[in-house]
Formats: C-alpha cells, structure tokens, sequence
C-alpha cells in the first residue's frame, strides 16, 4: 500500500501545544480531532485510490470512510465551536479521557463510559495504568510520552469492565500548565477491534495483490482535473516507452487512438466513478499500437468535484494474441476433432463421454445427444465390458501421456458389434492428474472379419483335404507324387511316407493295364479342347485285394505352365455293389409280380408254382425248384410242384419209373427238413454228404433211398439252398433250389428274402380260394335270412339283395338292377341315410342305423340295422346293409306316442287350470283384504266423524235435565236422549277400539304382570255394575302367576267379559268365579271366567266372538255393543293366545277361557 | 275476575255449546267462540288476550297444528295456555300433544271434565 502506516504528526502536535497555551484545550482538543479525522480521509482516499482496480476490499474501506466523511461533513455544519465541541465531545463514538497529573481519570465523555462499560463512579479518579494489561502499559511506558508530550495512535490493548481485552487505538497527549509542567493527560481512545478484523484481512488481500502487482506489467498513472498525466509508476515507463519527460503533463487522449478514445468517453466514467477492464489500445513509442486493459477511477475531492483519475493499464497485447491464436488453433482443433476421418471420442475421467467427433457418431450411429454425459462402457460390447473397465482405470493411473493400442468392440445403435483399435491420449493438470481422455479409434472391424474368415477358411480347407471322403494325390508335372491324403491309407492301406516322392506311375497300387488310361487321362486334361472325364479302375490294397475307384485329375499351373495334377480317386466299391444289389432286387420284384399277377389272373395255384420255380431257376441259375405245401395237420411236407429240365426229369423217371420222386415228405424227428421248418430259416447245404442225407429224408421209401446217390449225380445236385415259406408268422410250406456250383451266403440271404415274399403270394391265393368257397357258403345263407341284405356300390346301384329283401319291398331281381339306393328311401330319410353312407363308405361300420324305406306299392317299410363296408386289398368294393323289418313294431310305437301327446296335453290344460285358479283365488283374497282393511278404515272414520256431533248431545243433556227439573213427563223423554247418547257413546268408543285393535299400527307394552292383582283392579274398576246387578264375584288365581301381559289391554279383557257376564245373568243376579291353570306347555296359563248365566247353544258358540254378533239379537240392549268379545278376542290374540267359549247348553252358564304367557316366575 | 277463554274449532254446534256449557257451569268463565284458524288470528290481532284457548285440530284450511305453531312463533301469544280438542287420540296426536300442548281433551267429552282441566291450567 505504500501509504497505510502513519508516523507522527508534527502539525497536530503543534496545534496541540497551541490550544494548551492558549487554555483552549478542550476545543483544540476538538480541532485535532477534525484534523485527525481529515486525515484519516485522505489518507484512506490515498489507499482507496490506489488499490481500488484491484480489490474489491478496498471498495468497503472506501464505503466505510465515505461513512466517516459524511459524519465529518456534520459537522462542518455552521454552529459555534464550543457547541460543536460539546456536542462532538459527549457523542463522538470516540472515548476521550483527561487524567490528572496522578494519572488518574477525572474527565471523560459519555463513551467512555459505553466503551468500558463503567457508569461514573467507576470512572472517576480511576487510575489510568489499571485500564490495561500490564504488558500493554509497560509498553505504554516505554514510549516515555511524557518527555515527547505526544503519541499519535498507538496501537494497544485496554481492558473493558467484565468484558475482557479489546483492541484500541490510542492518542496520548500530554497536558502542561503554562509553567509547563505536567498537568494532566488527554487520551483519545477508539475501538479499533473491528479495524483490527479488518486491517488483517486487508493486510492478507495486500499480501497477495503485492505479489501480482510487482510480477505483473500493470502501469498505474495518475492525471489531474486536465486530463493530463502528472503521476506515474515506473510500469508505465516501461510499458509505454517514454521517458519522464514525455510523460510528464502528456494529455490522456494522446495516448489512444481517437476512435478508442471515443469509445473510453462513450463510458460516462465521469458520472459512475469506475471503470473496470476496458479492452482498448493505445499508443507507445514509435505510434506502435497496443492492447491494453484499462481500469479507470475517478478522484474527487470531498465537496465531490473531481480532480483527477487514476489509470491501471495493463498491456495485454500479447494476451490477446494468444488469444487470437488459441481460438484459431482451437478452431482448427474443433475442426480437425469434428471432421477426422477417424472416429474420436472425448472422455471425462469417469468414463463419461464429453464429446464425440462425425465420424465417431456415423460409425456408431447415434447422435450427440443421446451421447454425451452417458459412460463409454454403455458402448462397449456386454463381453469386454469388464476389461474395458478395468483398463480404463489403470491407463489413468498409468500417468503416461497416451496408451498403447487397444482392440475394444464396440455396439452400433442397431446393435452391431464394430472392432476398433483405440488409441487414447491423456490430457493432465499441473498435478499431473489425467483431467480428460481423447480416443482415436481405428475401425478394424471388416479387417478383423476378414482375418478371421481367411482363417476359417484355411481351417477348413485343411480339414476339407484331410477329411474328403476321395483320396487325393497331388503329383507334379514329372509324375512324381508330392502330396496324399489320409484316405490313401484307409483305401490302399498305405502310409503316406510310402507313397510321397514315388513315381505315381510306378506305386504298386496301380495295376500296368490300367497305365495307359490314366497318361491318357492326364493328357485329355490338358488339352482343353477334349471333354474330361472320369476314369473307372481298379486299385490294389496293400493286402492284395482290388478296390474300385474312379478318378479325376486337374492339373495345376502356375504361369500359364502345368506344374502338376490333383488326382482324386473316388472309392466306389460301395457303388458297385450297390449297382449289383439294385440289380437284384429289381429281379426279385419281377419275380414278385409275376406272382401277384398270376394270383390276379386267377391262375391256380400250381400254375403259381410252376411259374415260381422257373422264376426262380432263372435268377438263381439252379438246376431245379421244389415246392411243398404243410399238410393242415402239420405233420407233412406236400410236393405241389418240381420243375427240372425235362431231359432230367426224364432221366429219372428212366430210372426210378416215377414221375415224382417224393409227394410227400414226413416231418419225423431226425428229419432237416423238420430243423428248417422249426427255425423258419433258410438254410445252405453244400456239403455233398449233408445234401444226402437230406435227399435221403425226403422218402420213406427204401427202395427210393437206395436210387438217392445216383439221382443226386444226375440232377448234378451240389448245393442246395432250402427256404420254408413264412407268411405271417405262419410255415406255410417250404421251397427248395440246388444246382451244381455253390451259393454263396448272398443268395440265402437273397433267397431268403424272396420266399418271405412268395410265401405272402401264396398265402393270400390260398386263403382267396378259401375265401371264394365260404362266399358261396354265405351266400346262400344271407339268400334265407329273414333280414333285408343289400350290397350297394359306390354309385348307389344295388349289387346284391337278398330274397327276403325283395319279398319284402315288392321288386323283382331284373327291376332291381335299374334301382338307385336313393330311389327306395323315404325322401325325408334321403340325407340321414346319405350321411351314413359317407361314413360306411370311409370304412366306419355304423350300428342301429334306423332308416324308411318305401316299397314298390307304396308303402313305408320301417327299417333298422347295421351298415358296414366290404374292402379289398384296401379298395373299397361296396357297402353291406343288413336290415329287420320294424315297420309293425313303428305302427305300435307311433299309437303310444299319440296317446302320450294327448295326455300330455291334458296335463297341461289341467296345469293352466290350476293356474287360473290359483290366480283367481289370490286376486279374489286381495280383494277381500282390500274390502276388510276399507272396511277397517270406514269404520275408524265413521267412529271419529261420530265424536264431534256427540259433544253437544254429551253436554246439552244433562244441562237440559237439570232446567227440566220438576218437569216429570219432559224428563222422561231428556232421560232417553241421554241414555240413547251413552250409548251411541259406548258404541264408538267400542267401535274405534277394535278398529285400532285391528291396524297394523297398534302396540302393546309388555310387560310382567302379577295376574291376580290385574283381576282385583278389574273386579274393583266394575264393582257399582256387580252391585247394580246383584253379581258375585271370586278370584281364585293363584297369587304367584306372573303373565306376560299389556295391563291395560288385560284389564280392557277381564271388563269385557265381565260385561258380558252381567248382561247375560239370569233373573238380575248370578256369580262370576275367575280362575287360572297351567296349561299344556310350560310358559302357557289358561285364564277362566266362568258365569252361571244364560248359557249358549253349541251353534252360538262358533259367533260369539264375532264383531256385532249378539246372543240374543232381539234384546235390544242399550249398553251392548256387540264388539266386547271381538275387542277380547283381538287382545288375546295379540298377546300370543287363543279365547274360546264353553257352555253346557242353554241356561246352563257360559266359560269363558283364554290363555296367557308366563312371564317367569319371581323365585326363580 | 273473569276468564277468557278463546274457543276455537269450525263446527258451530261446537262453539255453541261449549260456550253455553261453561258460562252454565261457571259465572267466571267469559267464551268468545270463533270458527276456524283465520278468525282465531282476526281476534288475536284486536289486542284481546285470552287467558287460555281451546283449540280443535281437525279443521279445514288452516288445521289445530298449524295454529299451534303460529301462536307459538309470536311472542306476544306465545305464552297463552293451549289445551287441544281432539276427536283423533291416536299415537300421533296424543304424543304430539303431550309434547307442545298445555293439555289436550277428548271428543266427545263432559263439561265437567274440561271445566277441571281449564282450571288445572289456569290456577297454576
């Protein structure tokens, strides 16, 4: 800063001494002060001017001083200096104390006391030396201020009352009398702890900017209210290149160029005071332009006028050059990343990508975005995934600028794997820490494909070569053999080494005869204009044996010259007996079907016979073929045919005098014959010894045997081959062929296989025949059946009826000829019938099929039955129907069903019936409910329309009476009005109770009730009428009976029927006896109220409950209702019980009974 | 001093011999009869106060509720005594009237009988 620390003050103390001459301390005190405070402004506008381009701290200075100077500007305020003293003296956040000559504090202002947190009394007198640390006073001390008379800010630490240490800063002044001795001191104390705070954070930020400041070209200059330069640092010589001299008043605007000139007044710095970082140019020596960064700020004196700037101007020419270059180069960078024609990629040092180049995103197929951000390794191919990562991880611990190549695949959007070889290049801070990754990929992905088919392709050539199924012999132009297979060895038996470097002429394997062929083959091959071809010979295995081959040659040429031939030689022995097996077996199926032809032409069977043995003659060149057939006891073997040359067979016959030497052959134990039928194979005999003896086996005939040598030499039998004849599991005979030269195991084999074949022919001639003779068995059997048999074609035409069948539908044989199926079936029948046929026809046998037929004259001829086909050798040859007759039994079942219908019928007439009526009854019961609860209602309306019209006669009577008095005869006619009114009364009262008895709306209020108490209130209520009328009455209930009853209601019961009692009594007296027992179950009590009164015929009993039913309907009694027992009845049964009457008979009394629920007794 | 008693029902023969009935029975009792809910509120709203009214519910136009509850809406009227006259002693009224009512009473009923209720009400 360069201007922060402050020295003495010679003036101030001058001043000082002055006001303390002149006794105007106190206000010199306060001069100095304002001095003090001035010049602390400028001082910090010093600071702030020369440091505030460069750090914001200052900035806050500058505010906090501006503060100050606005405090100051206070009190410049036009006031009287003493005032203005008092009023600084006493609220100055200054604390200002005077001390007597003793040191001790005798004035102070008010914050002082603030600041030490001490009132006056802690004040006054106080020794100084006791407000600071000891360490702090001696320095106090030390500074022997009483011999300089002054110390100007001092910094120190004073101590605050309870409140510890704090930083001040202090200005010592030593008072003297105008003797000049020392009278006391002047202390002014200000609270420097946030300065202090605040002074170290500047000092740090000063520090640091000292550092720049001197390392970097900053020029400061300095120019007055002119714009002219009057202050400079020596940066600004340098940077500018002129002198002192030059400088030295140089008017600011000379040094830009004028359109930046311009553009820096454009800035109205004037009005905003600053200016940071104005990018312009400027002029040095020679009129050489430079870029600068220029930083301005405003001087302006306290009244705010300005007196000057000051200019940071840093040359940033080069800067900018840099800059200028670096954004071409990283254009050119961006450009050349971009454009590559390789695929590149930037990655962050996490792996994720932070920027990829075109080609990058066309090889991969995605684009930027989708990319960037995400982690590379989601590119990587799933199976390198994890050594992707880990390479990752330790190329950038590597600390090597760029990696060796690495093969990475890599997947396409579409999912396609590419090979790349990467090359990843580091970019490091100054830590040598890797900040990001650049890869350069190589795509090598068809190369690799490519490497890997050539490599493929190689092996299987290779493989190809060794692995052919022909021999291969390469031989150079010479003849000389340079390369084999390994088939040579399997085919000629031959080691390789053996064969390699010969002549391929001369190997032994190639027989002489064959030479030529083979000279002419390799010539014919080169020679293009004659067509190649193949060679057939015979090779010689090393073991001697000839192997068939067939070979091909390719000569080789390299420049247009035959270097030499590929021979492949093709084993083809297989092919040849191949060739000869086709041969054969071509022969056997002629043999076969001259057979089965045979068969269908209806050849017999020996005919058959005849045609097999010469047959087989033929193919096998044998002398002669025997048949027999197995006796169907099993015990023989049957000659059925022999065929010899006839020269042989005359030969025999000359000698033995038969025509056949043995018709049948005796299957005995000892018997070959009996072996080879037990073993059902064919067997080979060459030895002449066996041949014998089976020749001998063939007769029992002593005579025959004797002659068996010499006809065995003359039919020149020296093999035989004997094959029995198995059809289906089943020995049906046995075939025999002999000739002179052996057969081999070949032709048993052979032989074997054919007679499998015959035996099958013969077999199934047999059983036609067989068949053809039960046919006519069964033909003559379905011709007497009682069922209808037809056979029908597949057309519909009929190829065979039975009798009874024509009998039955009326047509004559010659008429059935011209019938279709379809003609005789009922039309509706038509496409069930159709349907099975189908099926039949398909080979299904249908059962219980039912079908109507229509006969010649007419008439339905009901049928049922089974249906099936006849097939042969799997050809479908006609249906077969058989039929019964049911059309009797349809008649019957017909009847029946019509008999069922109209019984059905009839129950439903009677369901619907009951239905109506059902029907009828529940709309005639609604009815009548709606008609009962109507009347209900009438009569609850009538009841209560009845009240009001009774309220005058009620009163108006008895009021008429009492102004009658004295009037006997009018009296008498008032007394019927008013008993006719108690009546009309009781009626509706009556009326309106069963009405509302009758409701749904009615409730009663349970609860348990001690009966016979209920009685006595009852008796008591109606005592005036038993007095009235001479009636006495018992209760005999048992006191303990608890009823579940409504009281009001139960006593509404006993009145009624005590009512009824009186008004039924005979002879104006009688007694009531009232009584209860337990009834049938247990929560049941029967109530009785029995009278001896006028009694009831058992006719009246069944109404008496009735509404408005009266006993004697011609007692016009006034007091009866009618409605009493109704009213009982209604109650009871709402109580859950049940009321009936009894009587002996008229004038025998009435009881009355009625049942109640217990309502549980009291002791239990 | 005499009793005013506000007689209210539709039914002329009512009104003529309930009033006849309590002026024979009593020389205290002073009726004034009027026939139906609107003539009821004529009377009320001349400034006579009647010391107690009977009221007949079942009336056209405007019924022995709906009176009720007019009377008792004014605060003026509010505190007359009401005993109803009822031909009705279903569950309904009989509740209803308990509930709101001073006392109700029964058609057809004796003189006597209302003679001890409209006292009962009247001496308390």
């Amino acid at each position: 800063m360069g201007c922060g620390s402050i020295t003495d003050e010679p003036d101030i103390v001058k001043e000082l001494r002055e006001a303390e001459k002149l006794g105007m301390l106190q206000s010199k005190v306060q001069n100095a002060y304002e001095k003090l405070q001035n010049r602390l402004q400028s001082n910090s506008e010093e600071l702030l001017s020369q440091n505030e381009p460069l750090t914001k701290s200052s900035d806050k200075i500058s505010i906090m001083l501006q503060d100050d100077i606005e405090n100051t500007k206070k009190y410049d305020e036009p006031i009287s200096l003493k005032e203005k003293y008092q009023t600084i003296f006493e609220n100055y956040t200054i604390a200002i104390t005077l001390a007597d000559n003793n040191e001790r504090i005798i004035s102070w202002n008010k914050y002082t006391e603030e600041l030490f947190n001490m009132n006056e009394s802690d004040l006054y007198m106080k020794p100084v030396k006791s407000l600071y640390p000891p360490e702090e006073w001696k320095k106090i001390r030390e500074e022997n201020i009483r011999a300089k008379g002054i110390k100007y800010r001092m910094e120190t630490k004073m101590i605050r009352n309870n409140q510890g240490l704090f930083d001040v800063e202090i200005s010592l002044c030593v008072l003297k009398g105008k003797d000049g001795k020392i009278v006391g001191s002047v202390g002014i104390i200000k609270d420097i702890t946030q300065l202090k705070k605040t002074e170290k954070a500047l000092k740090e930020s000063e520090e640091k900017y000292r550092t720049i400041f001197e390392n970097s070209a900053v020029a400061i200059t300095l120019t007055d209210e002119n714009e002219r330069i009057i202050s400079w640092n020596k940066f600004t010589e340098d940077l500018l290149g002129m002198s002192k001299d030059d400088l030295y008043l140089k008017p600011v605007e000379s040094l830009y160029p004028y359109e930046e000139w311009q553009k820096i007044r454009s800035q109205n710095i004037r009005q905003k005071g600053i200016q940071h970082h104005l990018e312009t140019q400027m002029f040095i020596k020679n009129n050489v332009l430079i870029d600068v960064n220029l930083s301005l700020s405003v001087l302006k004196n306290h009244e705010g006028r300005v007196i000057g700037s000051i200019g940071v101007i840093e040359n940033i020419t080069e800067n900018k050059q840099m800059e200028r270059t670096l954004k071409a180069s990283e254009q050119k960078f961006k450009q050349l990343y971009e454009k590559a024609p390789s695929p590149y990629h930037t990655l962050s040092t996490r792996g994720e990508i932070t920027n990829v180049n075109e080609k990058w995103r066309q090889i991969l197929g995605y684009e930027t975005e989708e990319v960037i951000g995400r982690s590379i390794f989601d590119f990587v191919a799933e199976f390198e995934k994890k050594s992707a990562k880990v390479s990752f991880e330790k190329k950038i611990h590597s600390k090597k600028p760029y990696s060796v190549d690495t093969e990475r695949t890599y997947v396409r959007k579409n999912g396609e794997q590419r090979i790349f070889v990467i090359h990843d290049f580091f970019v490091f801070d100054k830590e040598q820490n890797v900040t990001s990754i650049h890869t350069t990929m190589d795509d090598v992905t068809e190369q690799k494909q490519m490497e890997q088919l050539l490599r493929e392709s190689e092996l299987k050539f290779k493989s190809m070569f060794e692995n052919v199924n022909d021999m291969i012999i390469l031989v150079d132009k010479h003849g000389k053999i340079l390369d084999v297979n390994k088939r040579v060895k399997d085919l000629l038996g031959y080691n390789t080494d053996e064969i390699i470097g010969k002549n391929f002429a001369k190997i032994s394997a190639l027989r002489v005869q064959d030479t030529p062929g083979i000279v002419k083959l390799f010539k014919d091959n080169i020679r293009k204009d004659k067509a190649v071809h193949l060679l057939e010979l015979e090779l010689k295995h090393k073991n001697g044996n000839l192997v068939s081959v067939e070979v091909g040659t390719r000569f080789i040429t390299r420049n247009n010259k035959v270097e030499g031939f590929v021979n492949i030689f093709r084993d083809i022995t297989e092919r040849k007996m191949m060739e000869e097996r086709t041969h054969q077996e071509t022969e056997d199926i002629a043999l076969i079907n001259s057979l089965n032809n045979a068969v269908n032409q209806g050849k017999s069977l020996l005919e058959i016979f005849c045609l097999l043995e010469d047959e087989t003659r033929r193919i096998f060149c044998s002398n002669g073929a025997t048949t027999y057939l197995l006796s169907p006891d099993k015990k023989e073997l049957v000659l059925q045919s022999t065929a010899y040359s006839q020269k042989m067979v005359n030969k025999v016959r000359k000698l033995t005098g038969l025509k056949t030497l043995t018709p049948r052959i005796v299957l005995n134990k000892d018997n070959i014959y009996t072996k080879i039928m037990k073993d059902r194979k064919p067997r080979l005999i060459n030895n002449p010894g066996n041949i014998k003896k089976m020749m001998m086996g063939c007769t029992e005939k002593r005579m025959l045997k004797i002659f068996i040598p010499k006809i065995s030499s003359l039919l020149d039998i020296h093999s035989v081959i004997s094959v029995p004849l198995v059809s289906f599991n089943e020995v049906i005979g046995l075939l025999d062929i002999s000739r002179k030269d052996p057969f081999s195991e070949s032709d048993v084999h052979r032989f074997g296989a054919i007679a499998g074949q015959i035996a099958t022919v013969v077999k199934k001639k047999m059983t036609d025949d067989m068949l053809k003779e039960s046919e006519e068995r069964y033909k003559d059997l379905f011709e007497n059946v009682k069922d209808l048999i037809h056979c029908v074609d597949m057309d519909g035409r009929f190829v065979y009826v039975n009798r009874s069948w024509l009998k039955t539908l009326g047509y004559s044989k010659d008429e059935v000829k011209d019938l279709n199926l379809s003609d005789i079936i009922r039309k509706d029948y038509i496409p069930h019938c159709m349907e099975v046929f189908k099926r039949v026809c398909a080979g299904e046998t249908v059962n219980n099929v039912e079908a109507v037929f229509v006969a010649k004259d007419g008439r339905d001829i009901y049928l049922e039955g089974n249906a099936n086909a006849r097939f042969h050798d799997g050809k479908f040859i006609a249906t077969r129907g058989i039929f019964r007759d049911i059309t009797l039994r349809k008649q019957a079942e017909e009847q029946l069903q019509g008999t069922h219908q109209e019984l059905i019928l009839a129950h439903e007439q009677l369901k619907q019936l009951n239905q109506n009526l059902e029907f009828k009854v529940q709309e005639r019961t609604a009815e009548v409910h709606q008609l009962l609860e109507q009347k209900d209602g009438f009569i609850n309306q009538l009841g209560h329309d009845l009240k009001t019209p009774l309220v005058p006669l009620v009163i108006l009577t008895p009021m008429l009476k009492k102004h009658l008095a004295g009037k006997p005869k009018i009296l008498k006619i008032v007394d019927t009005l008013e008993s006719s009114t108690n009546h009309m009364k009781n009626m509706v009262d009556k009326t309106l109770q069963l009405a509302k008895l009758t409701s749904s709306k009615v409730t009663f209020e349970f609860e348990e009730t001690n009966l016979v108490s209920e009685i006595n209130d009852a008796i008591e209520n109606n005592q005036h009428l038993f007095n009235e009328n001479n009636i006495d009455v018992k209760n005999m209930v048992d006191e303990e009976i608890i009823v579940n009853a409504d009281k009001s209601q139960l006593e509404e019961v006993f009145t009624n029927l005590f009512t009824n009692a009186i008004k039924y009594s005979k002879d104006s007296k009688g007694s009531i006896v009232i009584d209860a027992e337990k009834g049938k179950d247990d929560d049941e009590v029967i109530v009785s109220v029995k009278d001896d009164g006028i009694g009831m015929t058992r006719e009246q009993q069944k109404f008496v409950f009735d509404e408005f039913y009266k006993i004697d309907s011609s007692r016009h009694d006034l007091d009866s209702s009618g409605l009493g027992l109704a009213i009982c009845k209604r109650i009871v049964e709402h109580h859950g019980g049940k009321i009936w009457v009894e009587s002996p008979g008229v004038g025998k009394g009435s009881a009355f009974y009625f049942t109640l629920k217990t309502g549980g007794k009291k002791d239990e | 001093m005499s009793k005013k008693i506000l007689l209210v029902d539709n039914e002329p023969n009512i009104l003529y011999t309930v009033k006849i009935g309590l002026e024979e029975i009593s020389d205290r009792y002073e009726v004034t009869g009027v026939n139906g809910g609107r003539e009821c509120f004529e009377f009320l709203k001349k400034g006579d106060r009647p010391d107690i009214i009977l009221l007949d519910i079942m009336m056209p136009e405007i019924d022995g509720w709906q009176v009720f509850a007019k009377l008792k809406e004014n605060p003026e009227w509010r505190e007359i005594p009401i005993v109803f006259l009822t031909a009705k002693t279903d569950e309904y009224s009989r509740g209803f009237g308990k509930l709101s009512a001073d006392d109700y009473i029964e058609k057809p009923f004796e003189i006597e009988d209302l003679k001890e209720r409209i006292n009962k009400i009247l001496n308390r």
